[in-house]
């Protein structure tokens, strides 16, 4: 009777494992475990253990022993408060106001485009998500070209530069600068959800409301904006938990004034060798982040699960903007300007400037683009385009950037079909969960947890610290939050009956996979890949810690040019940036044209 | 009797706490057309998934062609590829990336067939379906009822024995989906795969099937030839499920009047007469008649009631009445020409060999025999 | 082929040299390029971005060896080398950074990093600057003023910081970025005695500790915050905040005495360092230079740890560092025009063990108080 019920179980087990996508499914816990539970567990364990380096902080440390040391370092001591108030104080601050600012140009912006009969929309539309696709960092590093004053900064901006004003501290550095550049990075992304949230409601709902003759503002505030208040929601919420561990725009607008904010704290610490700390610091991101995402799922319910089903076909008539209509034009261009064009005009023209805060025209040069290695200038080093060190760190972008969306991206496909399939299973919840894991996590810790774990090896494992996988690794793993996330909405759209079609004509999953799944996803896939690739060309927090020599990017070139003063090579490479990322995007989106069908 | 082609044998699928498919076993030989039947939510599509391999049983077995092809005692699964049933999707499930050539080729080159010949058993199913020209095209550049013959064409094109079709027609307008029906009817009798043909729709079931299941929340309420489920039905829910406009269904209580056996209905002034020989007397019971069986006469007379026309809803060669009488509307189908109006008195004759009687408390019907 | 043979002869016999110890062997250029140029480049990981320029001279003079320089902060040099070295993915030869106690506590004391002195030099260079890391040379932090706009230095004193007239006028810059600044802040705690009695000098009385502060160390570095110090990221920084000409009232700083040299890349700025400043006029600390555990060049690398350290008139490799502010360790190389030498000016030296085990808590002082 045992022997039986043995195999029974055991050929239960078989038809249980028969199915690809619990085989899937175990695979990619398996690789999740590896490269997002791992890193996890270190970070706790590390809380709790006393570090090498510790022996600087207390005469008690024996490394390698557990201690509640970094804890109380944190939550009870002397340094409680420069090191967790006040930059939890801060980042809470900017998270708020970023988030409502965006929200609210954002918001405005989306509806303009999708309800009124302003002119250009098409040309709006395709600028205005621009800003989201420069790096935010150089929002703040045009900000200082602009408004850098010489009190503090030493050498002033274009502001000084043409009035001979000393623009205030508070306009210069801090909180004022840091949220407007912010914004000014983050309103694409509501207007993104908005827009898309508009597109999907159905005009029969406002156009009913129409024949019963309301009026059209009574519309857009009973009917319009209930309807797109999930998405206004959403975006809120998204775009706050993810300024709250945003690094670069407080690093160079906010240090200068010492004005830290928890992520530039995490990085202080982790720079300063005391990891343990930083790790605390993101614990209490990763907090207050889960907590924001639980109340926001318990918000807008179970109902609402970002199912955009696009182009209902009809279009409610567009509102006449009336007189309105030009002025209206007119500032949504100066946005445009101010978010995209200025920045990017003031970057350039610093590449141009001889001396920092020198802009006349007779000091402009073209020396940190194509001049030779002159000891005069620059401690030596050659303009850019002829510099080896920033090319092979262009192409070593470029590489990652690939490497990174194309794995992402395929990962993505693979936990969109797993989750899918398996829904309403524990596996399929295990897979989406931990995959969402990393959106958690602010990149600058998971870069310290990647350099602290796979600087060994783990067993048969070599370490993988100095390699390229590693760092393409670590943006694999933190975007996969965003490709599950995507895979799992193309697969819902497909739906199973496509694969289970091929399945009754007697294909095996390898070829149910590579002709009907993969291609059916894949132009899901390609606005995923675009979005990791430009995510990953800006990358800077998460790999600051894991480049070495041979890995450098653009990106942290950049970092350390203007960490060291060199404001005209970081804003070449800014340029270079720059032009990388907005071509990309624009043949993404010939690409996607083309592969719409 | 021969090994039957499509066995079932206690299935049953347990969603969560949701029980899908409670304990259902049938058999089906071969070239036999069932019909699964039953409103949405019920079940059938579930049967149906579970016998092409898409769907693990929680319980009981599946044989097919004599095969024993799922045994939850005995830790057997064979998978859909396995398994070569044909299947068609209520959504068609054409692909969209391919061509209808190359949607209909993907079975044969699974099989890697040689390209000469798929090209021809193609062309050839393409021009049996009447697509022929269609080859390049895209399957979200045809019409409903071109996507649909493609879809029959991808299954029939690798000759399954078993046919399986989810509500096929339903995406289709009422035209054509009279003529799909045709279509598949003929395919099943020029083929002679055996077919399970999910639907809710009664009339679809009944203008093709051999046999048909009413399925009722996971449950097989009756099975049997469309014919029998007609006239027989086995209990309210079946009789009430089957038939436009709805079977009649008067509450009351068995008796008899000499040495008739009856249902003394309306507070038990009213006794109806039915052929019934012998019948438990002071039952609570169900009285059934179809709306087509009820006659209008002149005269008063045998099983007759009275009533107010409420509403006339002619429908070209047939026409229906509501008829309000005691406190009951009872629907009429009358084939001939009718000159009433609503507000017209009448007397309906309720004839005694087309009634039905159930018991009223668990639903079934009183055999005649007993 | 009888050259392929007689190089390897030659690197057998170097990496033979290489390995034993103490620096009796007479230091054999030519043998050590030939075995060098058989290795064919060196990384080294330098906190200064003037790698570049001595790479290129050493290039120069060596052909056929490739210097692959990285220019990173003190702090992320150790980082990546312990994790290289942890990770046995070699890359850095040579290291050439800051924060000597962090270095001789993190990788030379684990075998990570060794000290190499060229055999030439071992008798031009005092003792004190061979151990237990070769030191390139000192580094001075001290106060700068504008002498565009003072015609003399406006302070005599550190204490004179804490005063009112300077409230909001004096430059720090972050020790929480810059390690060096730590050494500069530890070491004033550790004089913490001369500081007292400096105290009374400036303000006529003994000094009074604020309540939890353990000495007159601690006690300046409480007043000078207190006092609303402006706290920069770089010494670049500071230089610009104290020394750019079109300000009215301008500040006083502490910063890198070598950024005298930014004054010759911008016309527009005007600083000088205050050399009369008392109880001393800075701080000085040591940048080392250290051979990696396992470094795939080692012979290049010495070769070029010989290059850096220059010759008896500063020499090719020596000289992006010959500027006022830097101060080499050689005996025979005479100060840059215009500079005293290290042992004529009021220093104070930092302790590398002192501050290791001290330079955390005074940290942590500074930013528990931080306004």
């Amino acid at each position: 009777m045992k022997a039986r019920r043995t195999f029974l179980s055991y050929s239960r087990f078989k038809n249980y494992i028969r199915r690809p996508h619990i085989v899937i499914s175990f695979v990619l816990l398996a690789i999740l475990l590896f490269i997002v539970l791992l890193p996890f567990a270190k970070m706790v364990k590390d809380s709790f253990v006393w570090q090498f380096a510790d022996i600087r902080l207390s005469r008690h440390a024996t490394p390698g022993e557990l201690t509640l040391f970094h804890w109380k370092r944190v939550f009870a001591s002397a340094l409680t408060k420069n090191t967790l108030l006040r930059p939890l104080y801060n980042s809470l601050a900017i998270s708020l106001s970023v988030s409502a600012c965006a929200m609210t140009i954002g918001a405005f912006l989306a509806w303009l485009v999708a309800r009124t009969d302003l002119p250009f929309k098409k040309s709006i539309t395709t600028v205005a998500v621009l800003p989201y696709v420069i790096p935010s960092y150089i929002h703040a590093l045009a900000w200082l070209n602009l408004f850098k004053n010489d009190r503090i900064g030493g050498a002033a901006g274009v502001f000084q530069y043409l009035t001979g004003l000393s623009p205030p501290d508070w306009l210069s550095y801090g909180y004022l600068p840091i949220v407007v550049t912010l914004s000014i990075h983050y309103f694409p992304f509501t207007f993104l959800l908005v827009s898309a949230a508009l597109a999907s409601i159905d005009s029969r709902l406002e156009e009913s409301g129409e024949i019963l003759g309301a009026s059209r503002t009574y519309i857009l505030r009973r009917i319009t904006f209930p309807l797109v208040l999930p998405a206004l929601m959403s975006s809120f919420i998204l775009t706050f938990s993810r300024i709250l561990g945003t690094f670069g725009t407080p690093y160079f607008l906010g240090t200068p004034v010492r004005y830290y904010t928890l992520s530039t704290q995490i990085y202080a610490n982790i720079i300063n060798r005391i990891p343990s700390v930083g790790y605390i610091l993101a614990f209490v991101l990763i907090a207050i982040s889960s907590v924001i995402i639980y109340l926001n799922q318990r918000l807008i319910g179970k109902s609402k699960s970002y199912v955009t089903i696009a182009g209902k076909g009809f279009q409610i008539s567009p509102t006449a903007l009336g007189r309105l209509r030009y002025p209206v034009l007119g500032m949504v261009a100066l946005l445009c300007v101010m978010s995209v064009l200025l920045p990017f005009l003031l970057i350039l023209w610093q590449t141009f400037a001889l001396y920092p805060s020198d802009y006349s025209l007779k000091h402009l040069t073209l020396l940190f683009w194509i001049g030779e290695a002159n000891t005069a200038f620059a401690e030596g080093e050659a303009g850019i385009l002829r510099n080896p060190l920033i090319i092979g760190a262009a192409w070593n972008s470029i590489k990652l950037a690939l490497t990174a969306s194309v794995l992402a991206g395929l990962f993505g496909i693979f936990i969109g079909y797993a989750v899918v399939k398996g829904r309403h299973t524990r596996l399929s919840a295990a897979v989406e969960q931990m995959s969402f894991l990393p959106y958690l996590v602010p990149g600058i810790a998971f870069g310290a947890l990647y350099l602290a774990l796979f600087s060994h090896n783990i067993g048969p494992i070599p370490a993988l610290y100095g390699t390229f996988f590693l760092v393409a690794l670590v943006c694999v793993a933190k975007n996969l939050p965003f490709t599950g996330r995507a895979g799992i909405t193309s697969m819902l759209q497909i739906g199973s009956e496509l694969e289970e079609a091929s399945e009754t004509l007697g294909a095996r999953w390898t070829m149910r996979f590579r002709k009907i799944i993969l291609p059916l996803s894949i132009q899901g896939a390609i606005s995923g890949f675009v979005l990791v690739f430009i995510t990953v060309m800006r990358e800077l927090s998460l790999i600051i810690l894991l480049v070495t020599p041979e890995t450098r990017t653009l990106t942290t070139m950049t970092f350390r040019y203007q960490e060291q003063g060199y404001a005209q090579f970081s804003s070449a490479i800014s340029v270079l940036i720059i032009v990388i990322v907005v071509v990309g995007e624009l043949l993404s989106r010939r690409l996607g044209r083309q592969g719409a069908i | 009797m021969e090994t039957p082609l499509i066995e079932v044998k206690n299935l049953r699928k347990v969603f969560g706490h949701v029980v899908a498919v409670d304990n259902v076993s049938f058999a089906i030989q071969e070239k036999e057309f069932l019909a699964l039947l039953g409103p949405s939510g019920c079940g059938k599509t579930t049967i149906l998934r579970m016998i092409a391999g898409l769907e693990i049983p929680t319980q009981g077995e599946i044989y097919l062609k004599g095969r024993l092809v799922f045994s939850s005692s005995k830790g057997i699964f064979l998978p859909a590829r396995e398994r070569s049933v044909g299947l068609v999707f209520q959504s068609y499930a054409l692909w969209p990336h391919m061509t209808v050539s190359e949607n209909i080729a993907f079975g044969l080159k699974v099989k890697r067939e040689n390209a000469k010949s798929i090209a021809k058993k193609v062309d050839d199913i393409l021009a049996y379906m009447q697509l022929d020209n269609m080859q390049k095209r895209y399957p979200q550049e045809m019409s409903g009822g071109q996507q649909q013959r493609v879809a029959l064409a991808r299954m029939l094109v690798n000759k399954p024995d078993i046919l399986l079709m989810d509500e096929p027609l339903s995406n289709l307008d009422a035209k054509l989906r009279l003529e799909m029906r045709a279509e598949i009817k003929n395919i099943h009798s020029q083929t002679g795969a055996t077919t399970v043909y999910v639907t809710h729709d009664q009339v679809e079931g009944q203008t093709m099937a051999s046999h048909i299941a009413v399925i009722n929340r996971g449950l097989i309420e009756q099975i049997a030839p469309p014919k029998t489920i007609y006239r027989h039905p086995a209990n309210l829910f079946v009789a009430d499920f089957i038939g436009y406009p709805a079977i009649n269904m008067i509450k009351g209580r068995t008796g008899r009047q000499g040495d008739e056996c009856g249902v003394f209905v309306e507070n038990g002034d009213v006794f109806l007469r039915t052929t019934y020989k012998d019948l438990p007397t002071g039952m609570n019971v169900v009285a059934g008649i179809r709306p087509e069986s009820i006659l209008i006469v002149e005269q008063k007379q045998l099983n007759s009631l009275e009533g107010e026309v409420r509403t006339v809803l002619p429908a070209g060669p047939e026409t229906v009445l509501r008829v309000r009488c005691g406190g009951q509307t009872f629907s009429l189908l009358a084939t001939q020409e009718i000159s009433l109006s609503s507000g017209a008195r009448i007397k309906m004759v309720l004839p005694p060999d087309s009634i039905l009687v159930f018991e009223q408390e668990s639903g079934r019907l009183i055999s005649e025999e007993s | 082929m009888r050259t392929t043979i007689w190089v390897l002869c030659l690197v057998f016999l170097a990496t033979c040299f290489s390995f034993s110890t103490g620096v009796a062997e007479p230091f054999n250029e030519q043998a050590l390029y030939q075995a060098a140029k058989a290795e064919g480049e060196v990384n080294i990981y330098s906190y200064s971005s003037r790698v570049f320029k001595f790479g290129k001279t050493f290039e120069e003079k060596y052909p056929g060896i490739k210097v692959n320089g990285f220019d990173m902060d003190s702090p992320e040099i150790v980082t990546k080398v312990l994790a290289e070295q942890a990770a046995k993915n070699y890359v850095a030869d040579v290291i050439f950074l800051k924060d000597p106690a962090t270095v001789i506590n993190e990788l030379y004391n684990k075998k990570l990093v060794f000290n190499y002195v060229p055999s030439d030099l071992a008798d031009l260079i005092p003792t004190q600057y061979q151990e237990p890391l070769l030191v390139h040379h000192a580094s001075v932090d001290a106060l700068i003023y504008n002498n565009a706009k003072m015609s003399a230095p406006p302070i005599t004193s550190l204490w004179d910081l804490t005063k009112p007239e300077w409230k909001g006028r004096v430059i720090f810059p972050d020790p929480q970025k810059l390690s060096e600044f730590v050494e500069v802040l530890a070491t004033i705690v550790q004089h913490a005695d001369e500081m007292a009695v400096e105290y009374e000098k400036v303000f006529g009385q003994e000094i009074k500790l604020s309540s939890g502060v353990e000495n007159a160390g601690y006690e300046w570095i409480l007043r000078l915050l207190n006092n609303d110090a402006i706290i920069q990221g770089s010494t670049n920084d500071v230089a610009k905040a104290v020394g750019l000409s079109s300000q009215d009232n301008p500040p006083v700083g502490f910063t890198a005495y070598s950024r005298l040299r930014d004054k010759k890349k911008d016309p527009n700025l005007k600083f000088d360092v205050m050399v009369d400043i008392a109880p001393v006029m800075g701080i000085s600390t040591d940048v080392v230079v250290g051979l990696v555990n396992e470094t795939k060049h080692p012979n290049a690398a010495k070769l070029l740890i010989h290059w850096m350290m220059g010759d008896a008139k500063g020499g090719q490799g020596y000289k992006p560092y010959y500027v006022l502010g830097n101060f080499s360790v050689r005996k025979d190389v005479a100060p840059p025009k215009g500079s005293k030498s290290l042992s004529d000016l009021k220093l104070w030296k930092a302790d590398p063990n002192y501050v290791w085990y001290n330079g955390q808590k005074v940290l942590d002082f500074w930013l528990a108080h931080l306004q």
